[in-house]
């Protein structure tokens, strides 16, 4: 397995643990959650540990890149893209039918849910680029 | 549409250039050993000038290296 590939397991993997926590929080506690120590927390934790994977990853395997990795994050970018673009865009007409009618999303912090909803997109995303990497790279190996 | 496969050499070859080992070839054309496993299983087609390479690299030309085989007819 290259350093790529075993850096995408490793993604995957850190992000995963991380984000099903910090989301299954965020959208249960919704007041609870708009501490700003939680946000922070989550970014410290997801910075250290994914470091950590990596330096060691590092240490026992050489970082290369050729034409065949290129290709597998060209595509995997695309996919997590789509994801994101889908994603935006239902949290954004989301938004707006809640905003003509209130009565369609029960009384919580509409700012704070929409901004989590987003960054969740944004984090399915990553998921979708780092799943995607592990499958071609599989497929193609 | 027809679907193409290319079948290569480059096991054999490697083997009949002094037993040369995936990881020398990797470093002679500029790619990751990984990608020298999945040329060699078909896996993965190269990019015509990483082919260009590792015909090169053999002496050889293109198609004594790569055979190209539709399998369906158009």
């Amino acid at each position: 397995m290259s350093y790529r590939e075993k850096s995408s397991w490793a993604n995957l993997a850190v992000t995963l643990a991380v984000f099903i926590p910090y989301f299954w929080y965020v959208f249960r506690e919704p007041v609870a959650s708009l501490n700003p120590l939680v946000h922070i927390g989550v970014v410290i934790v997801i910075s250290v540990v994914s470091a950590l994977a990596h330096i060691a990853l590092a240490i026992f395997t050489k970082d290369e890149r050729d034409e065949r990795d290129a290709i597998i994050e060209t595509k995997s970018y695309r996919n997590a893209y789509l994801v994101l673009a889908v994603g935006a865009m239902l949290v954004s007409i989301g938004s707006y039918f809640s905003a003509i009618n209130p009565e369609l999303l029960p009384s919580r912090p509409l700012l704070a849910q929409v901004a989590a909803a987003i960054f969740f997109c944004f984090v399915l995303a990553e998921m979708t680029n780092w799943t995607t990497q592990i499958v071609l790279y599989r497929r193609l190996s | 549409m027809s679907e193409a496969i290319i079948h290569n050499q480059i096991r054999k070859l490697r083997f009949e250039h002094g037993e040369m080992t995936q990881q020398a070839l990797a470093e002679q054309v500029g790619i990751t050993r990984q990608t020298v496993i999945a040329l060699e299983r078909s896996k993965y087609y190269p990019s015509l000038e990483l082919a260009f390479k590792i015909a090169h690299t053999f002496g050889l030309g293109l198609e004594d290296v790569f055979q190209y085989e539709p399998t369906d007819s158009s």
